[in-house]
């Protein structure tokens, strides 16, 4: 079966298990949302997935081939939480980097072609991020992991990325996690919840009340 | 090997190619004094190539934070980088040691001269 599936994940920080056989899966087409308490593994989970944190047990499954580390598919692209493009590289070097294939795509961004001379650090936090977050979505590999990519973004921007999203989400497929959930219920065709070390598949608001990730009248 | 990481590389890791040019350099003055002619000079050198690259891995995990992620998503680790940043450094240490062979002569009357203005 072609897509991301990682199985059996577990995960230990000293004596504290944070991931106990979690399981992930991802089709292209296809946008996984991923809610969590903060703690519960949710950038853990996508940092194991993509190979930059080791977990004590994974089975990880890239278009039905097994990886140790998921960036070594080059097939898989990571936003991280803080800033991974470094300052001295220009706009345009980064889209000629990750995004050769939709480059013609992504240059008629207004915000993109506005900027294509400028360094990273001559952007704004917002900026830098919202940059970022474009690359990653318009990136060669079919599989894109986002670790919260609306956080530092003004509402307008983060309704136009969720606009990219949706766009792109026809040949890729994404894994994302946030805490402005109601953003990640918007966008995802699937929401999992992390929770008590194990994940739980959510079908609306109420479950997220149930499992304890919002506050709410309980019985 | 790449050109493209090569340009990369050295955008990124300026630091990490400036501190092993200075230690190709320092080896160099090594050699060129001693004439290319005793073991125990070229053991040495080595050793301080050899020490030269772990500092850069250590340079490297200072950057790591900012970089990793610019290169893992292209697909490119820690060993593919730093295997590529020492054969990088290997090329320009032949390279100035081809140079200083061929103008030995002259660098060492220089350097010799340059010591002893030093030393008084």
């Amino acid at each position: 079966m072609q897509g991301l599936s990682i199985d059996s994940v577990n995960q230990f920080f000293a004596d504290r298990e944070v991931l106990s056989s979690v399981y992930l899966n991802c089709k292209i087409g296809e946008v996984v949302g991923l809610l969590g308490r903060n703690g519960s593994g949710k950038s853990t989970l996508l940092q194991i997935i993509f190979g930059s944190v080791k977990a004590n047990f994974k089975h990880l499954n890239i278009n039905n081939k097994v990886y140790h580390k998921g960036y070594q598919s080059k097939n898989l692209s990571y936003l991280p939480q803080d800033n991974f493009i470094p300052d001295q590289i220009t706009v345009l070097q980064a889209v000629d980097t990750f995004c050769k294939k939709q480059k013609a795509e992504l240059k008629q961004i207004d915000f993109v072609t506005n900027h294509l001379s400028a360094k990273f650090y001559n952007l704004s936090g917002g900026e830098r991020r919202f940059m970022e977050c474009l690359l990653m979505i318009y990136s060669d590999t079919e599989y894109i992991l986002l670790d919260e990519p609306f956080s530092q973004l003004s509402p307008l921007w983060i309704e136009e990325l969720k606009k990219h999203i949706n766009k792109e989400k026809a040949k890729k497929g994404f894994i994302l996690t946030d805490h402005y959930y109601q953003s990640i219920l918007d966008i995802s065709d699937r929401v999992v919840l992390l929770h008590n070390k194990c994940n739980y598949t959510i079908n609306n608001a109420d479950d997220l009340i149930t499992h304890g990730y919002l506050s709410g009248f309980t019985a | 090997m790449s050109i493209a990481l090569l340009k990369k590389s050295i955008t990124i890791y300026k630091p990490i190619f400036l501190w092993n040019i200075l230690v190709s350099l320092l080896t160099a003055v090594f050699f060129i004094l001693n004439g290319f002619s005793q073991p125990g000079i070229y053991s040495f050198a080595i050793f301080i190539k050899l020490i030269g690259w772990s500092f850069s891995a250590g340079i490297y995990f200072m950057f790591y934070q900012s970089t990793a992620y610019f290169f893992k998503n292209q697909g490119i680790g820690f060993r593919k980088i730093m295997l590529n940043l020492v054969l990088y450094d290997l090329f320009f240490f032949i390279g100035i040691l081809v140079a200083s062979s061929i103008c030995r002569d002259f660098l060492s009357t220089v350097l010799i001269n340059f010591l002893q203005t030093a030393k008084y």
